[in-house]
């Protein structure tokens, strides 16, 4: 084999390697159709030497992360998971500061989310500590999980009420940050370049 | 700032309207969508760049191929066609791009005007 076709050989078999998160069809499509056109280049320049065939690829490990982030992201976006769109936009983090601000502030919204949900467990398991709590003296409005000496001396606003108010805050927070993400996730495959 | 990062930027920008307007017409494979481009300075990607952006392009459903092996091929050929999604698409950024060309050529020749004969 000569030293190009050796070239173009092992360049294929990186960048398969490389895409082996994809699909196997996928997979397989995106590898012929780079195959044949190095191949196809080769025989109209036998003269070049196997660096000039795939210096406008450059690394096959660095080509194939082209492919594989726009598959992700279009995968997560399918999905409508909110964890699949978080893992992808978290990915994303050190793409600038929009993709470092959003991920960030998404991220933060989940966790509320999830906080305000585990007040429906810990409102079983400490029904006089969880509550939504008021004072005037000293002042107080608070949401959630307090010491004793809080608990005696501020008023449990909802008592037991918490728990399907804090079912209804826990899955509405979720169901707009998904949506959002979704927006921000669509914007940010937009914004990633070829 | 430097001018080829620019014209790199401009390039890019471009690139998937140019595919487009390639495939309004007839079939192409991908070598021949970047030779064709080539012709064209201020369009020219390189071979690399083209397939990322083809993908794209066929997972937003803009394009679709089929798979076939000519008879002066030395290995089968993926052609690409525009869908009529692609179709309304490019009619979009057609405008879009008209719009953006005048505007910025009418800004140009009212700042020329104005900074006066040199």
């Amino acid at each position: 084999m000569k030293p190009a076709q050796n070239e173009i050989s092992r360049f294929v078999q990186r960048f398969r390697w490389a895409l082996k998160s994809l699909p196997k069809e996928e997979r397989e499509d995106l590898v012929r159709e780079i195959e044949g056109h190095l191949k196809e280049r080769q025989a109209e320049n036998p003269d070049w030497d196997a660096a000039a065939l795939v210096k406008d690829f450059g690394q096959p490990e660095d080509y194939a992360r082209r492919f594989l982030q726009d598959y992700l992201i279009s995968s997560a976006l399918v999905s409508n998971s909110g964890l699949r769109m978080m893992t992808q936009a978290l990915r994303l983090f050190h793409k600038g500061v929009f993709a470092f601000t959003g991920s960030l502030i998404f991220l933060g919204l989940y966790t509320l989310a999830l906080s305000i949900l585990s007040l429906v467990v810990l409102k079983f398991l400490f029904p006089d500590r969880v509550g939504f709590w008021f004072s005037r003296d000293p002042p107080l409005l608070y949401y959630g999980f307090v010491n004793e000496q809080v608990a005696q001396k501020a008023l449990d606003l909802l008592g037991f009420w918490i728990v399907p108010v804090s079912l209804i805050l826990a899955v509405g927070i979720y169901q707009v940050t998904t949506l959002l993400l979704k927006k921000f996730l669509q914007s940010m495959r937009d914004r990633i370049p070829s | 700032m430097h001018l080829e990062r620019w014209k790199s930027q401009l390039r890019k920008g471009a690139a998937e309207m140019a595919v487009l307007a390639l495939l309004l017409s007839e079939e192409r494979y991908g070598l021949e969508i970047t030779k064709i481009l080539q012709r064209f300075p201020g369009l020219e990607i390189s071979d690399g760049t083209l397939y990322p952006l083809l993908n794209r392009l066929q997972r937003a459903g803009k394009i679709r191929s089929t798979w076939r092996h000519d008879e002066d091929a030395v290995h089968p050929r993926k052609y690409y066609r525009i869908t009529d999604d692609g179709r309304t698409f490019f009619g979009e950024m057609r405008q879009a791009w008209r719009l953006f060309a005048s505007d910025l050529t009418a800004l140009m020749e009212e700042a020329k005007h104005e900074a006066g004969p040199k």
